[in-house]
């Protein structure tokens, strides 16, 4: 028997069900603000995070750990301009490369509060 | 989910019903109608969600700064964000699945390609007596690999993951040949988990890999493996090997420090390291795929016979053991490294490998002065220290790295004569980086052994067939430099020039581009004599591109 949890693709369906069923009774008039506001998706503020400490420059990609709280959350790791080209981390901890161009990665939480990195190893051409 | 999402809507509409004073009719129509929105919203909003490509523009948003005193493993708590995830990944036929187009439908895996082209337009300038200056191109160190990660998480093992990889080495120069075979490279199959990674399979040990970023000119002529890691001068550099058989681990980067060991079975038919390993054919432990050693059919001293042909004697090696412990953390740099070759075959230059008596390849050697060379089975093993310093002087940054090299093979007092596998060296180099430049030089040297098992030949057409230069008669300490510039377009393109000169005494015979570079350059006449003490000069230019 598949006793497996749901893939990790359809908890980022459900989210935006889950989303929806927050609302209570108790606030039935914030269920359909006023069409004059519209709720544009808003994009995370990204959080710098130097690497290079520990890292060596020449390094062009790196084995992290990335866990999450809360654990349904998930996280983008990209380096600067390459936004496009991340990593997506679910949570709460799993494994992941990340690219590496210069000394600073950039780390979006979708749903998640706060992050903690744990640098596995990294590669050298 | 469907189901939840109804009934959560159901309770709110009854609720909103009993609840409601002014309860009429026209209240529970306006409910109704927001229900309706609400529903038209959730579409809108799955239709944006769905709709979210991986190559839409994406306004950056304004970077927050990592809190202070942040080193990467403690908890970094960023600001709460009600936002959609990321874009969901490809689906087939309506139902989502976690790889690429090109990726297996495996749940939870992700599939990385990569790999690594460098390639070069040398110049070789050779004081052998034939060989003078020559042109070349060459593939250095090229490969292209796959990295396949399955993530453990969703299944209860929480952090944890498969990996394998698969690395093939690609001579996009040279003449094709089964030495670039899928799975010539780091090949191998672990798991990975908070406590670090084991696996199993093939790679560059933890020796190997201490003082990788040491070396501005990796792969290059100018590559410092013509004489660190290199026991014995010629091509091939033992203490600076990709490891077949083996098992290692890797821990996990700890406030900059990370240790990694590695074992590896001799796994071999003979007593002595004489024959192939087990699953190794025509190949013998130690040696370079049809390199020097590797006893391939007509490569450099293969004597005849397959399994039980007892012909791996020069260098293959039993069981090995590699251990490192490496530092950085800030601006500094530290790393001591360790490893041991057990068993260490080298009756090819005595000629007395017991199980080849009877045979003609069961012969003493005897050196001009009537010295008998008496090399045997020993262990050899090799040690280093080392450490970096990285500073701004107003330019930009420069790149200082160092590092003291023991090696050592434990041979009794009548077979020191003829060690050439023991010996000091020392490496620096140097970096200054100005904006997209990085200006380079380097310098290593290794010290004279306390001895030499061959008679090498004079640089002389006449005199270079009868080998008279007895080498442990003669210095054979050797020295190189060299100097470069790299312009890189960004991390994963660059071009490179480099120029390098050895020197040495008359006893050794080092070469540039040792392990990395296409091919070696090496003191050997047209008849493969070893020219001892040639100077060897390169200037080479290329490109690389990492993807």
């Amino acid at each position: 028997m598949d006793m497996h949890p749901p893939p990790a693709q359809m908890q980022v369906q459900t989210h935006v069900y889950v989303r929806q069923v927050q609302l209570t009774p108790s606030q039935p008039l914030q269920i359909a603000p006023p069409e004059d506001q519209p709720q544009a998706p808003v994009e995370p503020a990204p959080t710098k995070i130097k690497v290079s400490d520990y890292i060596p420059p020449a390094a062009t990609s790196a084995t992290i750990i990335l866990t999450l709280m809360p654990p349904t959350g998930q996280a983008l790791v990209y380096t600067e301009g390459s936004e496009n080209f991340g990593t997506v981390f679910k949570g709460g901890r799993s494994v992941g490369d990340i690219r590496l161009d210069g000394p600073y990665i950039y780390v979006k939480l979708y749903g998640a509060t706060s992050f903690d990195i744990q640098y596995i190893n990294y590669r050298v051409p | 989910m469907k189901s939840k999402f109804l009934t959560g809507t159901a309770m709110a509409a009854l609720s909103v019903a009993l609840f409601s004073h002014s309860s009429s009719a026209a209240t529970l129509d306006d409910v109704m109608r927001r229900l309706d929105r609400l529903e038209k919203e959730n579409a809108e909003l799955r239709k944006q969600v769905h709709g979210m490509s991986s190559t839409r523009p994406v306004a950056a948003a304004p970077a927050t700064a990592a809190p202070a005193g942040f080193h990467g493993n403690p908890v970094a708590h960023a600001a709460v964000a009600p936002s959609p995830g990321p874009a969901p990944g490809h689906t087939i036929a309506g139902m989502p699945v976690k790889a690429g187009p090109l990726g297996p439908l495996i749940d939870n895996t992700t599939v990385t390609l990569y790999g690594h082209f460098d390639l070069s337009l040398d110049g070789l300038f050779n004081s052998v007596y034939d060989q003078n200056a020559k042109a070349g191109i060459s593939s250095n160190g090229s490969y292209f690999g796959f990295r396949v990660r399955h993530n453990l998480s969703p299944y209860g093992y929480d952090g944890y993951a498969f990996v394998a990889q698969m690395e093939a080495q690609i001579d996009a120069a040279a003449a094709p040949n089964e030495r670039a075979a899928l799975g010539t490279r780091d090949s191998f199959l672990g798991v990975e988990g908070p406590w670090g990674a084991i696996k199993m399979g093939k790679t560059d040990t933890p020796y190997k890999k201490a003082t990788a970023t040491f070396d501005p000119f990796a792969n290059t002529l100018g590559d410092y493996n013509s004489i660190m890691g290199n026991t014995g001068g010629d091509n091939r550099a033992e203490f600076d090997w990709r490891m077949n058989h083996s098992i290692w681990y890797e821990s996990p980067i700890w406030n900059g420090f990370q240790f990694s060991a590695l074992a590896s079975p001799g796994q071999n038919y003979s007593q002595d390291n004489s024959d192939y390993s087990y699953g190794d054919s025509f190949q013998c432990n130690g040696a370079s795929a049809r390199g020097s050693g590797s006893n391939f059919p007509n490569s450099a001293g293969a004597l005849p016979g397959a399994l039980g042909g007892n012909s791996c004697t020069d260098g293959s090696f039993g069981d090995a053991y590699s251990v490192a412990g490496t530092y950085k953390n800030g601006p500094w740099t530290a790393i001591a490294a360790y490893e041991i070759h057990t068993g260490t075959n080298r009756h090819g230059d005595d000629g007395l490998e017991p199980a080849l008596a009877g045979t003609p390849f069961f012969a003493p050697v005897l050196l001009g002065n009537g010295q008998q060379v008496l090399t045997g089975v020993h262990n050899e093993w090799a040690a280093k220290v080392g450490g970096g310093y990285r500073f701004n002087d107003g330019i930009g940054d420069v790149q200082l790295y160092a590092y003291y090299e023991w090696l050592r093979r434990d041979v009794t007092a009548a077979e020191d004569p003829f060690n050439e596998r023991s010996r000091d060296g020392v490496f620096a180099s140097a970096t200054q980086f100005y904006k997209k430049w990085a200006f380079s030089a380097s310098y290593a040297h290794a010290f004279a052994t306390p001895g030499n098992p061959a008679m090498l030949s004079d640089n002389n057409a006449l005199l270079a067939p009868l080998a008279l230069v007895q080498g442990n008669q003669v210095d054979d300490s050797a020295s190189m430099v060299a100097i470069g510039a790299r312009y890189r377009f960004n991390q994963w393109a660059s071009w490179y020039l480099v120029g390098s000169h050895l020197w040495q005494g008359q006893g050794a015979h080092y070469c540039l581009g040792v392990s990395g570079h296409g091919y070696q350059l090496c003191g050997r006449d047209q008849f493969n004599d070893t020219i001892g003490g040639a100077t060897l000069s390169a200037v080479t230019s290329g490109l690389t591109f990492d993807f």
